[in-house]
Order: C-alpha cells, then structure tokens, then sequence
C-alpha cells in the first residue's frame, strides 16, 4: 500500500536514507529499543511562562508548564506521552523541537546541544524534526493549495528545481496514501482524515529523523483515526523514523508507542515500556487515568473511584498537593 | 405504541435545500426512547447523527433545514406540528439539550450566574432574586467548587470541563424528562469526561429523566447507554439494547466501526481494521444499501431500500444480503 522509499525525495538532506540503517523492529518490544543510540535527549528541561500583573506588568510569579523533564527517544522508537489538557504535553514537545526556548536544562540531537541554538542556525536542522499538529483544518492554509502546500519546506530550503520538487511533492502524496489529483486542490476541499494525510506529507517532506505528533488523531474519526495510525505505523517502519506521540487516548498511544511517558503538572511521573505501564501502573496518577478510560465492552463496569472524589482536576497554576491524587 | 415510550421517532425525513436540490440528511428513521433510559447514536461524523437531534427540538438551520415526513412525538405530544410558542416551552422546559461545543453554547459577554438564571426567569417565571438563587444551586449540584464565586465569571474563566459543566446545568436547569447530549464529553480529557459521565448518570437517576448521548466514541456509549442506534450516511442499520449489540453486532457497519478502535489489549503497532473511504456526500448517496455503496459492491445500485426489521426480539437490523449477517 505504501510506496517504496525511490519515491521519497533524493537525498539532499545531510542524512543518509535511513531505511536500511535502522531496520524496523518487527518485534513489539525488542529490549534492544533501549540499546539502540539515542536520537534524542532532553536533560532536565523546564520550560516556565512568567506571570506579570499590575500596571508595570512585574513578574509576579511563573506557570511551570515543564518541570524538570528528562527523557531520551531512541532511533526508530515511539515514546508516547499522556496527560490531560494543561499539564504541559504540548510544551515540552514544541520545547523539544525548539519551537519554543526552554528556561533551562538540555536538549542534545544526536549527540549535539541544540538548547540555545538561534533560529538561523537551527535552520538546517529543522530537517531533521517536524511537527504533526492536532487540528489539520487549522494548520493548513486555505488559501494554498496542496501541492503549495506540501512543496513549502523545499521551497524554504531551497531544495530542488521545479520540476524535482514536482515529482517529490507527487512521490509524497502517494506515500501518505492521497490521489495525485489532489495536487492541485485546496485543503478544505478534504475530510479531516485526508486532511492530516496533507499535514503529515508535509512533515514527511524533508526526510526527518524524528517527529513530534501533538494529538494527530483526536479530531478524527474512529474510522478514519485507524487509517492514520495504520499509516503513522508503516512510515514509521519504512523510514525508521522516531517519534514523540502526545495523545490523551490512552488506547491509541498504548497502541502506536514502544515506551510511555505519564505527565502530571509539568512533570513526568511515570516511564516504562508500554506493556508495562498498562499492566502494572505503579503512580497513582497513572492508575487513576488508566481507570477513565471507558472501555468499549458493556460488561466491563468503570472503577474509576479515585477520581469520583475530585470535583476538578488540578491545573499547573493551581497545584494540588500530591494528596490530591492518590 | 405504548406509554412507556417517551420519544418516537417514526420514519423521521429531514432535508436540506442546497444548490443540488433537496438533499436528504435523515432518510426515513425510526427508533424510540424509553422513559429513564439512556440511548446512544452512534456514527461517524456526517452520518446525521446531530441532524436528527435538532430535528427533534426544531433547531435545523433555517430556512435550508426542513422536517419532510414522519413524525416526532414526545410524551404522546406531536412535536412538528407544535406552535412555535410551545416549543418554547418543551426547548428548555421538557427536553433539555447539551450542545455539542461548550465554548460556543455559551454567550461570552455575559457572566455563568446571569446565563444560568435566566432559565429560571423564563421557564419558571422566577423573580431575579429566586432565579439567581436557584441557578447557584444548580451549579453546585453539578458540583461546581464556589459556586457563588462562579456565578460572577464569565465563560473565559472557566476551564473546558467547567464550562460542559455550566452548559449541562443550562440543559438541566428546569429538570427536563428528555436530555438531548450532543457529543457532551468529546472535548474533554478522559478524567474529566468520567467526572462529567458520572454525574450526568447520578442527575439521571435523581431527576428520573431519559438521555439520548450522540456521540461517536464507542468506549462511553458502552459505559452509559441502555440502548444503541447505529447510524450511516442518514439511515439507521442497527439498534439493540447495548449488551446485544456489542456481544453480537449484524451489521457490517456496526462490526466495522468496533473493530476498527484500538483497545488496551489491541495488539501494540499491529495494522488496525479500517473501514475504506468516506461517508457518502448527501448528494451521492444511493437508493439501495448505503454501506454496500461505500464498499463499492454492485449490489448498492439496486433501485430497493433494504428493509429495517426487527431481526431478534429487540434487535433492528437493516437487511442487506451482503451487509447483514444473520
């Protein structure tokens, strides 16, 4: 279903294709995936919002959105990461591939310290991480239509002639699964799930090494929200890419990741390889949103007491007290 | 047919004027909801799912939405023939409705308490003082913290699931014996969502009222409903009480869609069942079996609407040779 990788844009990127490299783990757990070198690292980061008040606008305080995070993604690995809406999942991505500057700690790509790097010399880099947003309606310009769309990243890098990037952007859509005829539609034009095939062919087109996906099933359908974690699986096999997969669905990221990160008010909590985390969550957080998870079968009754008692869940400026979880 | 029905639908047609003509988004359904009971719709979206419920309260857009056929009765009572003055009455009064974006439901220039109080005013003919009075208490019934405090915020204040909580106690203020939820939890965290279908089950049982839950997320209709209608492209293929039809489902539709979500005990990065294409656009929607139609099977083209009969004593199946399997 999936086109071969001749079809994928030269390699004019720094990077060797990567498909023969790092083959894909057939396995679900290969204890190998920790062996394996790391793509990534985030050494604790933290990523803090100041709060300003009065009428000097003076600091009064700070939203610790990232607190002190340390994790590592492997090549060819999936790092899932939860947590409910504000506990700072989609920071700490944006942080990671440096769309935003943390407050402190490391971020080392390959080895190399990108924390402070300027947007001028992080340009290059930038091929080598990409984004897949949650809301592919808003993502996308209307006014471009899809081949503008997907050629963008090589135009901004100046790769290719016309008539290359012609047959990259067609390579492209045939890899995300959408008709070349599309080419020459506008985004809106598309279902939601066609939609984020745009936004990931997009993000596919410079080669990249590894991905953040903030929620890239959430506003799909059950239906179609198989078709692009089917896809999101295969390219992932094809490309040997990495990927960080922030979702609030507990289902789907026990699905797709290899490793799962639970964060709770800035912080990560609890990290262990999917199997584990599910079988045998061992933070309270973790066992609380494990239980809230409806399950689609009518003879399997929620206990979900632990979190019957909270009337609401505690945001980062409002810091339960670790009390208020267990 | 019996008393005990609080709502039925019988052969319900709603169309919408378009620039291709009537074009049909409900095509002759029927089902029924009981007193006390919860019944769940479920479909993917476009499959007129909303369509349907703003049929019943007469909320279609105007003047491109326009109730065809059937019939809609409600305690006995014939609600597409009512007088716009008592449907006034019943929007609010008998049926409340949660809508399915509670940020937009909601008036952003007006502070919750004046929201909520008004309810009061016009349902119940309240003084300012009463109303005021009662909507505090329904905040806290809905177990709101400080709900004086909250009384004087406006929706911006609030956070997402505080604000589905304010939508619910708008729909629920005048103790309504219908509730219509439209996607009432699909914008929520999953902690939030369980707090929101707990109460919404314990307001249930306290106000004795029936529910009926549109949404497309199988795992909540499998927690909260009594009772399943499956929709598709403006038809009903499948309705059962919701042990039967998750243990046993007959139609292809309906076997599709559960196959296709990923569980906690999915198999990790395994290729998940999808279900090909789209729904159908209202304009190209067959006259033989719709899902026949998606599948591309030669049999849609046939100029004769499946049956809808009751298969087993309870379970309504649209009878396709291809689609149903009995």
């Amino acid at each position: 279903m999936l086109e071969s990788v001749t079809t994928h844009p030269p390699s004019v990127t720094t990077h060797p294709p990567s498909v023969t490299t790092h083959p894909p783990s057939v396995t679900t757990h290969p204890p190998s995936v920790n062996d394996q070198p790391n793509m990534l690292t985030a050494q604790d980061l933290r990523v803090h919002f100041p709060v300003r008040t009065g009428l000097f606008m003076k600091q009064t305080g700070a939203v610790k959105a990232v607190d002190g995070v340390s994790l590592r993604l492997g090549v060819g690995e999936t790092l899932g990461l939860v947590g409910e809406s504000g506990c700072g999942k989609s920071t700490l991505g944006k942080a990671l591939v440096r769309l935003l500057t943390p407050t402190s700690g490391k971020i080392l790509f390959e080895g190399r310290d990108i924390t402070h790097l300027g947007q001028g010399a992080l340009r290059p880099l930038r091929r080598d991480f990409q984004m897949i947003f949650q809301d592919p309606a808003e993502s996308l310009d209307a006014r471009m239509s899809v081949r503008a769309l997907v050629e963008e990243p090589f135009r901004i890098h100046g790769m290719g002639s016309a008539a290359e990037r012609k047959k990259w952007v067609d390579g492209l859509l045939e890899t995300v699964g959408l008709a070349a005829s599309s080419a020459e539609k506008y985004s809106f034009e598309f279902s939601g799930g066609q939609r984020q095939r745009i936004g990931i062919a997009r993000a596919l087109a410079l080669k990249p090494k590894w991905l953040v996906c903030d929620e890239p099933v959430s506003a799909l359908d059950v239906s179609v929200q198989s078709q692009i974690l089917n896809l999101l699986v295969d390219l992932q096999k094809e490309f040997g890419l990495s990927y960080l997969f922030i979702a609030h669905d507990l289902s789907v990221v026990k699905h797709v990741s290899d490793r799962v990160a639970v964060m709770y008010l800035g912080k990560i909590v609890e990290l262990a390889d999917s199997e584990t985390i599910y079988r045998n969550p061992r933070h309270a957080y973790t066992k609380a949103l494990l239980s809230a998870v409806p399950s689609a079968d009518p003879k399997v009754k929620r206990k979900r007491s632990c979190w019957r008692a909270t009337s609401h869940p505690p945001s980062i400026p409002r810091k339960a007290a670790p009390s208020a979880i267990a | 047919m019996s008393e005990h029905k609080l709502l039925e639908v019988d052969k319900l047609i709603t169309s919408f004027d378009t620039e291709r003509g009537m074009l049909r988004a409900v095509d002759q359904i029927s089902f029924s909801i009981p007193a006390g009971k919860t019944v769940g719709i479920v479909g993917e979206s476009g499959c007129g799912k909303s369509v349907t419920a703003m049929s019943i309260v007469r909320l279609l857009p105007q003047p491109s939405g326009k109730v065809l056929g059937g019939e809609i009765r409600f305690k006995g009572e014939d609600l597409l023939h009512a007088s716009d003055k008592r449907m006034r009455q019943v929007r609010g009064g008998e049926i409340g409705v949660i809508f399915q974006e509670p940020m937009s439901a909601l008036n952003p220039v007006h502070r919750i308490g004046r929201q909520v109080a008004e309810v009061f005013r016009i349902h119940k003919n309240m003084s300012k003082k009463d109303a005021w009075d009662a909507a505090t208490e329904m905040l806290a019934l809905l177990r709101i913290p400080a709900p004086e405090k909250r009384m004087m915020d406006y929706p911006h204040h609030l956070s997402g699931g505080m604000r589905q909580r304010v939508v619910i106690a708008l729909a629920l203020a005048c103790r309504p014996s219908l509730l219509i939820a439209d996607e009432p939890t699909t914008a929520l965290d999953v902690t939030v969502q369980a707090q929101i279908l707990d109460l919404l089950e314990n307001l249930q049982h306290d106000i004795g009222m029936s529910v009926m839950l549109i949404t497309h997320d199988l795992g909540v209709i499998a927690e909260t409903c009594d009772e399943v209608v499956v929709m598709y492209a403006g038809r009903v293929v499948e309705s059962a009480p919701v042990d039967e039809l998750f243990g046993n489902p007959l139609h292809a539709y309906t076997q599709a869609l559960l196959r296709s979500i990923p569980t906690l005990e999915t198999p990790p990065k395994s290729v998940l069942p999808t279900i090909p294409g789209t729904v159908a656009g209202l304009g190209d929607h067959t006259y033989g079996c719709r899902f026949c139609q998606r599948m591309g099977r030669k049999s849609s083209r046939t100029r004769e609407r499946p049956k809808f009969k009751e298969a087993q004593p309870g379970h309504w199946l649209e009878i396709c040779k291809e689609c149903s399997n009995l």
